[in-house]
């Protein structure tokens, strides 16, 4: 009996073959590929075409070329202004969250009685939304009731409400804000990587006589630094986009002291002011959008081979 | 074989009684979409009963939608679920204007003209376009001075403040005699300084320059420079120290809650707004009243109104006969008189105001009925696409003193050469209509334009 041959690779009748025998596989594949398509790649498609367009909903687009990207980059100093607070505020806020996430991180993973109590609460403010979370935030912060002012004052140490959210000092707090959101996020990634270090580690580091620091310095940095690569480029995009939680606590105000990039583009397409006299403006925030994810995207690739360099190094 | 016919006979007999009642109760349905909620215990009462009576077969479904209103009728036209009827607040007029509107001049009679009193109230570019109507005149609100009584004779103050310098003097005065007691003269929301100039500024400036947003429709280009006045004016309770700490980041609502507790002598708001608000939303002890808005002394306009528009017929709807009918039963007298009596609006048809007696509201706050001074002002260019900050942000920075926003003149200057800019690419491009009368008079804003 002559042996059956399978049909050549790359033949129709091999993919058709294939495909008969991953049937389910990819009938489960497709509610997500549906969903991918119209929430993804459609908004992308649609972002990439009108970039080039002059467009508000109302009046039919009118193709303009380049001339909203020569706007942005020649004619737009507040989008930069908003760019430049995007790195002031994913600087600040990487600086306060990933100190204070890995000490907590640290702490826990010593497990202690209420050690579970304390890791809820701390992951608390993570599964709380944003735009709730700074609505709590500003009546903490608001210089004439907020709680924070009358401690203060009761406390005497200050002797006149200080205004949280004035021009100096809103962005310490927007940063402040989203800092307190984002530790327990990231303490349980943190956690995650530290309870993966195996014990015999310490154990036999402890018999060669090191101390506590020498252990955190020479074992776990060093063994979190997957763990770490991860969660910095996680924090990192994740604070790039952030703009829920400013936009209720200060509409990007004073005078854009606390506008951040996307919050920016957000207006572009949907003007906050109801009266104000200026529509949409869907193309140029196409455009913006497009701009903005460049940036986005150069931030990741730079960190990505910053870190392989020292993964090369070390 | 009988059997057979019996069962035939009994199946037609079911059919044709389901059949003629499926007829007799298939109405003709007008979706209705508001975006007012505090009037829905009213509404939902007469809709109630003309489903009830009407004799046209008509049956109301009545729908609010509070949050993102335009995005929502948007999404509802773009989809074809939209209403038939839809409120225009809640910037859906924008809609309305860009084609969603179904013109009502083939309704009109003679005698709608007379009740809507059509010289006064149906204005071109209000809420007539190239003598379309789009909509019709239901309600009107405006901007008075909102203050504190208590607070006034607390502070020695006797006579309400009319003019700039008696507003910033008696702001002063509260603050330096109050503030220890955590009493401040004057507040503004500036945290949205949309919100916050559009209720001061937009207003003053008609009354007190003849201006309209910064445009002027004599010349048909954007003053920001006739507004320094005014914007001068609120600096200067801010560099006095007069303001409500923290004005920068202050909402409406907080603000009126301050004011509710006593903490704030005046601002400015909505003479349709305010008494609700102290009545439900934030009820207070205090005893407040409105004051004229603040002008110069020397006025040159009338200072304008909200008003004009209210509900539009889809250009989509099915049923245009059956939604006009709908239309007449919400701007009739019945529903617009218990509307005004219970004091949901303030009427802007004079036969509905000899109507009924006087709200109890009006007769606490006279200021909040629509005076001689209140006119209808035309519509300011629609459609701009302007680069960079808007005047209210703007006037806001230079308002608050933040740095680089302390030149007027420059903010000014800037000001006017962006907003023109965009307003000349608009109309060479079609984008923009803007309105120019060039014998426009800010005393009778509604006679220019008709």
């Amino acid at each position: 009996m002559e042996a059956r041959r399978n049909p050549p690779a790359g033949s129709i009748r091999q993919w058709v073959k294939g495909f008969r025998g991953k049937g389910q596989v990819y009938a489960m594949l497709v509610p997500n590929i549906l969903m991918f398509s119209v929430l993804s790649i459609y908004p992308i498609l649609w972002v990439l075409k009108y970039m080039f367009f002059q467009y508000d909903k109302v009046h039919e687009p009118i193709f303009t070329g380049l001339e909203n990207f020569v706007r942005a980059f020649a004619r737009d100093a507040a989008f930069w202004q908003s760019v430049a607070n995007t790195f002031i505020y994913v600087g600040g806020k990487l600086l306060l969250t990933l100190p204070i996430s890995f000490l907590i991180a640290v702490i826990l993973d010593k497990k202690f009685r209420g050690s579970r109590l304390v890791q809820s609460l701390v992951f608390m403010p993570t599964i709380m939304s944003a735009a709730v979370m700074s609505l709590i935030f500003y009546l903490i912060l608001n210089p004439y009731s907020g709680s924070l002012n009358q401690l203060l004052l009761a406390a005497h140490l200050i002797k006149v409400p200080i205004n949280w959210l004035n021009y100096q000092n809103a962005m310490l707090s927007v940063i402040v804000v989203g800092a307190w959101g984002a530790i327990g996020n990231y303490m349980v990634y943190f956690l995650a990587g530290l309870q993966s270090v195996p014990a015999e580690i310490y154990e036999s580091a402890s018999l060669d006589g090191i101390n506590g620091w020498q252990k955190m310095w020479y074992i776990t940095l060093p063994m979190l630094s997957p763990v770490l690569k991860t969660v910095i480029m996680l924090a990192l995009i994740n604070s790039f986009q952030d703009m829920q939680s400013i936009m209720v606590l200060t509409e990007g105000g004073p005078n854009g002291a606390t506008d951040v990039m996307f919050l920016y583009v957000y207006r572009m397409f949907f003007p906050v002011s109801a009266s104000s006299a200026s529509a949409s403006q869907f193309g140029y925030g196409a455009a913006l959008s497009v701009i903005s994810s460049a940036i986005l995207g150069l931030v990741t690739l730079l960190y990505l081979r910053g870190t392989r360099r020292m993964d090369d190094q070390f | 074989m009988k059997k057979i016919v019996s069962l035939l006979c009994l199946l037609m007999l079911l059919m044709t009684m389901f059949t003629g009642a499926a007829m007799a109760e298939e109405k003709t349905k007008v979706v209705i979409w508001s975006n007012a909620r505090h009037d829905y215990d009213l509404m939902a009462q007469k809709i109630d009963e003309f489903n009830a009576t009407n004799i046209d077969n008509i049956e109301i479904v009545y729908e609010v939608y509070t949050d993102n209103y335009k995005q929502v009728a948007e999404l509802g036209f773009d989809t074809g679920n939209g209403p038939d009827i839809f409120a225009t607040g809640g910037g859906a007029w924008d809609l309305a204007m860009a084609g969603q509107a179904l013109p009502l001049n083939d309704f009109m009679t003679d005698a709608d003209y007379e009740y809507f009193d059509s010289d006064k109230n149906i204005v071109e570019s209000v809420n007539m376009f190239d003598g379309k109507i789009l909509s019709l005149p239901m309600s009107v609100s405006t901007v008075r001075l909102v203050y504190n009584k208590g607070i006034f004779e607390k502070a020695g103050i006797e006579k309400v403040p009319a003019t700039f310098e008696e507003v910033a003097a008696a702001a002063k005065q509260i603050t330096e005699k109050l503030s220890g007691e955590g009493i401040y003269g004057f507040a503004i929301n500036l945290k949205s300084p949309a919100s916050a100039l559009g209720r001061t500024l937009d207003y003053m400036v008609e009354a007190n320059n003849g201006i309209h947003y910064g445009y002027n429709f004599k010349t048909g280009r954007y003053e920001f420079d006739k507004d320094a006045e005014i914007v001068n004016f609120l600096h200067q309770m801010f560099v006095d120290g007069s303001m409500f700490p923290g004005c920068d980041q202050l909402d409406i609502d907080p603000l009126r809650t301050q004011f509710a507790a006593g903490r704030i002598g005046m601002y400015y708001s909505y003479s349709a707004a305010e008494p609700g608000v102290y009545k439900s939303q934030f009820p207070t002890e205090e005893k407040w009243d409105f004051g004229p808005l603040t002008n110069n002394g020397n006025p040159v306009g009338k200072q304008g109104v909200d008003a004009g528009k209210y509900w539009s017929i889809s250009k989509d709807t099915q049923n245009p006969e059956a939604a006009w009918k709908v239309m007449q039963f919400l701007y009739g007298k019945d529903l617009l008189s218990a509307h005004y009596a219970n004091g949901l609006s303030i009427s802007m048809l004079d036969t509905v105001i000899g109507s009924v007696d006087m709200p109890e509201q009006i007769k606490e706050h006279a200021l909040m009925a629509k005076q001689d001074t209140d006119a209808i002002w035309p519509a300011g260019p629609k459609g701009l696409t302007l680069e960079g900050e808007n005047y209210y942000s703007v006037f806001a920075g230079y308002i608050l003193g933040i740095p680089g926003y302390e030149d007027l003149a420059k903010l000014t200057d800037d000001l006017n050469t962006r907003y023109n800019a965009a307003l000349d690419k608009g109309l060479a491009d079609g984008t923009v209509t803007a309105y120019v009368f060039p014998n426009f008079d800010p005393m009778d804003p509604a006679g220019t334009m008709n």
